[in-house]
């Protein structure tokens, strides 16, 4: 597993760029936000998400995240039905903080072009990329 | 330099004071906006719910609706509020800018330096308190919250002139008016305003000029005064109007981390009136005011009694300044029953402490 300043990044997993992560289970795009956004973030308190059946774009919004009195979009990096949503973070976002590759993942999507939008994420095995991707990330953010 | 646009409201109508930077973030997004300090105040009083909360269940509708007062839901979290004229509102909305970090942590102690520098001008000795308060002497002075418009970053907050603590009170759903007495009067502990303390405020227009002055001396940019755009009126008109006046997004369902039981309220940063109901074999109610995760006070009500009955109160007073910790909570309440010998058919020691520990799921 990948460590970057503190934060996994596991290396089965993929990354979006706007902070969800992408675990392939078959034809299936298992979703979650990474430990280096849920630490930005901080102690999440909302999460909202579009109801499961409908379906999502990937880059569109999949749903709003509240952390203190911060609220941001969660992007789907994939695009499918929504098939499965966990009950036990949305009734508990925090749950996201304390465990974001596991307890806490937040959607399980049928995705129609898996192999095409997985390719465009950058692989949790990749090192390199994950350390480019999050210095600019710094950058941006002001860290 | 970095050049900004300055667009002062003036007084607005409520809609206009709690979302027109929405259009202006969504002109920001397209790149057709510069970057944008807007100054303003509420033409008049409204009350206004947090992006995620239930409207019933936060607000007394039926009483907004008698007063006249409108209602809406601002697309930034927090919880519900009482605003008016009495307050300045600023709305920093950005994109691209080297001024404005996108962390959420670093924007708030960045722009929030600003609101401090602000009150400091005028003569309160304000301090910036992670994460998005800025406080007197531990209380609090200026509400802020924060969020993201597409590419465009927002943060929005006010300087508090005056506050009428009882409409502030009187707008909330409360359980029942003793809940409410204890909210107004936490409320006043741990909210001030420029009123309060400098006993007379300075006029709008010396606050925005602090402001201005102290937005371009902290953050080293230059305001440049202007009008919205005709493009930023025709989104507000479209788009952000007619979303916000439309009854699924005033009565938008609410997440499920909402739906949770008793009634919270929050103060002012850590402050939090409480009220739960915990169901043993006799029903336990507590009402808490709690700072972080201690009893700053608390009651305790139910249809139980208690033998001696002043008992009660000796146990409430016990639980003072206790941490909302199952250990801490079962030892003081083993410690009461000991102490009191008191005699409580119906309720267990584990009762209460399982009562306290509901508050907890709330603060």
């Amino acid at each position: 597993m990948v460590k970057i300043e503190g934060n996994d990044f596991p290396d089965d997993l993929y990354f979006h760029r706007d902070h969800m992560w992408v675990k392939v289970e078959g034809g299936n795009a298992r979703l979650g936000y990474n430990d280096w956004a849920q630490s930005v973030a901080g102690k999440l308190v909302n999460l909202s998400t579009r109801k499961a059946g409908r379906s999502v774009k990937a880059g569109k919004t999949l749903g709003t995240v509240e952390s203190g009195k911060w609220v941001g979009p969660l992007k789907s990096p994939v695009t499918g039905e929504i098939l499965e949503l966990n009950e036990e973070v949305l009734k508990n976002p925090s749950l996201i903080n304390e465990d974001p590759y596991g307890n806490g993942w937040v959607a399980v999507i049928k995705a129609e072009n898996l192999d095409a939008e997985v390719g465009e994420l950058i692989k949790g095995s990749d090192k390199e990329a994950l350390d480019a991707w999050l210095k600019a990330e710094k950058e941006k953010h002001g860290i | 330099m970095e050049s900004w646009r300055l667009i002062d409201l003036g007084y607005s109508e409520p809609l206009v004071a709690q979302t027109f930077y929405e259009a202006v973030a969504e002109a920001v997004h397209r790149g057709t906006s510069p970057s944008t300090l807007i100054l303003l105040q509420p033409g008049g009083p409204y009350a206004c719910l947090g992006y995620h909360q239930d409207l019933e269940k936060e607000l007394d509708v039926e009483f907004c609706r008698e007063a006249g007062l409108p209602i809406v839901r601002r697309s930034q979290g927090g919880g519900a509020t009482y605003l008016d004229r009495d307050q300045v509102f600023y709305q920093i909305v950005s994109k691209g800018s080297r001024v404005v970090p996108r962390d959420v942590g670093r924007m708030f102690e960045r722009l929030l330096s600003v609101t401090v520098e602000t009150y400091r001008s005028l003569g309160v000795p304000a301090e910036y308190k992670p994460l998005n308060d800025v406080v007197v002497d531990g209380r609090k002075i200026s509400g802020n919250g924060a969020g993201l418009h597409e590419t465009a970053s927002i943060m929005v907050g006010n300087v508090i002139l005056d506050l009428d603590y009882d409409s502030m009170a009187r707008v909330l759903r409360v359980p029942d008016e003793k809940f409410r007495d204890k909210m107004a009067s936490s409320m006043r502990e741990w909210v001030t305003t420029l009123r309060r303390e400098l006993g007379e405020p300075p006029s709008v227009e010396e606050v925005k000029q602090a402001y201005s002055a102290a937005f371009q001396e902290a953050l080293g940019v230059e305001l440049v005064e202007a009008e919205p755009s005709e493009e930023e009126w025709r989104i507000f008109e479209e788009e952000t109007r007619p979303r916000h006046t439309s009854r699924e997004w005033l009565y938008m369902e609410p997440p499920e981390s909402q739906r949770r039981e008793g009634r919270s309220v929050k103060i002012a940063h850590d402050v939090k009136v409480v009220e739960v109901d915990h169901k043993a074999r006799k029903l336990i109610r507590v009402r808490a005011e709690t700072r972080g995760d201690e009893i700053v006070s608390v009651q305790l009500r139910g249809d139980f009694f208690a033998i001696p009955k002043e008992s009660v109160a000796t146990l409430e007073e016990m639980l003072r300044g206790k941490r909302l910790d199952e250990k801490e909570l079962a030892e003081t309440i083993e410690r009461f029953y000991r102490d009191t010998g008191v005699q409580i058919p119906g309720i267990e020691p584990p009762d209460f402490a399982e009562a306290l520990l509901k508050v907890k799921s709330l603060t």
